[in-house]
């Protein structure tokens, strides 16, 4: 079984001394998946997709989740076979050995939390938001923006403890809208039929496929797990199950709320909102405060902005340290001790971003450049098979890197 | 499908574009101290 090293020569790691503890057993790294991935996107999407395919919205999210599996497996594969190896530009280089390839995806990944920090920062300047002041989304988000980059530059530091309260809130808020689907259900006050209902005049097939490419954004977040590989106990093991578990929690949950949006509320008004499950809220049978489940939300999208800053601000500080970018994006703040010119960096780039579009534009950015890197990963699985390790691993179906491919391409 | 927006293909490039520029920065300035080094040695 594996030992923590790799004993081939396709991996710098096994040279390095044992660092980091493996402290993250099963049920906290299925923690740390479900944490990553359930968030801010399902609040601010939901009436985007919607307007993409109608009321089935639900089939987009069991597509989108069914497409997640094919790469979530190639990772599964790539982070057992290389426990040590951390991140997606790794496999990249252990494939390619072209350093322009390892630049160009560790770029796009902290490109892809750009648009995502945008999209969420739009988000919160939306609707939820207005349950308490009125100001212009842009301005809102402009201002969040800010804030968030004084918090990066101020020094976080996220510890699990913090990630599972964080985690705990966003989701009581979406157990929040399935209690009201049931409550929908039982009491016949909502209507099932409109969650099969797809939008007229456009072939189904394409609707759902639309629908499918704007709810991968709410999924993705299970390709930050590979980071902790290191501290995971027995990877080969675990890491598997805990991915795949996690993303079928994570799939189950976002199914349910899905499928209570469109029971509860009118297709066409979860469509024009930027607070979609607010409308919920307020339709739904359950005598939920608009202003608490408001602040829940708020509270969701600003922690992912948060984290989605501090991701592309340490990977920009990674490259310039490895040399693959201006040194000046390694410069560490002496008093804070963080990389301030990085954090500057990310916030001028999120705030440009933030006036080039709306959520559904920026949230489909996002997505798009999180498909390179998948593609990029899918192809590593093929090109890496040469690479034999001695310790066992998980290996993916063979298919199932061909399918991430065809599917990140046909998407 | 929706991908296939161009404005979503012209954020993406642009963003990507960026990021292709500080490499070239990064890769001519290592060239230049590179080679001014065994210069100075001399």
């Amino acid at each position: 079984m594996d030992d923590g090293r790799d004993r081939n020569n396709g991996s710098q790691a096994s040279e390095q001394p044992e660092r980091l503890r493996r402290g993250i057993g099963q049920w906290l790294l299925i923690f740390f998946v479900v944490g990553d991935i359930v968030g801010a996107g399902i609040y601010a999407l939901v009436g985007q997709v919607g307007a993409q395919v109608g009321g089935a919205i639900w089939v987009a999210f069991l597509l989108a989740l069914i497409l997640a599996v094919f790469t979530a497996c190639s990772y599964a594969e790539l982070v057992t076979k290389y426990p040590r190896a951390g991140g997606t530009a790794t496999y990249a280089h252990n494939a390619f050995k072209v350093p322009f390839v390892s630049f160009m995806v560790a770029f796009a990944v902290a490109a892809s939390s750009l648009f995502s920090a945008a999209a969420l920062s739009r988000a919160f300047g939306g609707d939820y938001l207005k349950q308490f002041i009125d100001v212009p989304t842009v301005l809102a988000a402009l201002l969040l923006i800010f804030v968030v980059g004084l918090i990066n530059f101020w020094g976080i530091s996220e510890s699990v403890r913090i990630n599972v309260v964080f985690t705990i809130i966003e989701v009581i808020g979406l157990l929040l809208i399935v209690l009201i689907g049931i409550v929908a259900l039982s009491t016949g006050s909502g209507e099932p039929s409109r969650a099969f209902e797809f939008n007229e005049g456009s072939s189904v097939v394409v609707a759902i496929l639309a629908g499918a490419a704007l709810s991968f954004y709410a999924l993705i977040g299970f390709e930050d797990s590979v980071n902790v590989a290191e501290e995971t106990q027995n990877p080969s093991r675990i890491y598997p199950r805990a991915l795949l578990g996690g993303l079928l929690i994570a799939g189950v949950i976002y199914l349910l709320v899905t499928f209570t949006a469109s029971m509860v509320v009118d297709t066409q008004q979860l469509a024009s909102s930027t607070g979609p499950l607010l409308e919920v809220v307020r339709e739904g049978p359950v005598p939920i405060p608009t202003q608490l489940f408001s602040l829940i939300a708020l509270f969701a999208v600003t922690n992912g902005a948060l984290i989605n800053t501090i991701m592309a601000s340490r990977v920009f500080y990674g490259m310039a340290d490895q040399g693959v970018m201006p040194s000046i994006f390694a410069r560490v703040h002496r008093g804070r001790r963080t990389p301030w010119v990085s954090i500057v960096f990310t916030i001028l780039v999120v705030m440009i971003l933030i006036a080039t579009g709306d959520i559904g534009a920026l949230a489909r950015a996002t997505v798009l450049l999180l498909l390179f890197v998948f593609i990029v990963v899918n192809v590593s699985v093929f090109v890496l098979r040469r690479d034999r390790v001695e310790h066992q691993h998980f290996r993916t179906p063979s298919v199932f890197p061909i399918l991430g491919i065809l599917v990140s391409l046909g998407l | 499908m929706t991908q296939q927006e161009g404005a979503t293909f012209l954020r993406a490039g642009a963003l990507l574009l960026v990021g292709l520029v500080l490499w070239g920065v990064n890769y001519l300035v290592k060239r230049i101290l590179d080679k001014r080094a065994p210069e100075a040695q001399r």
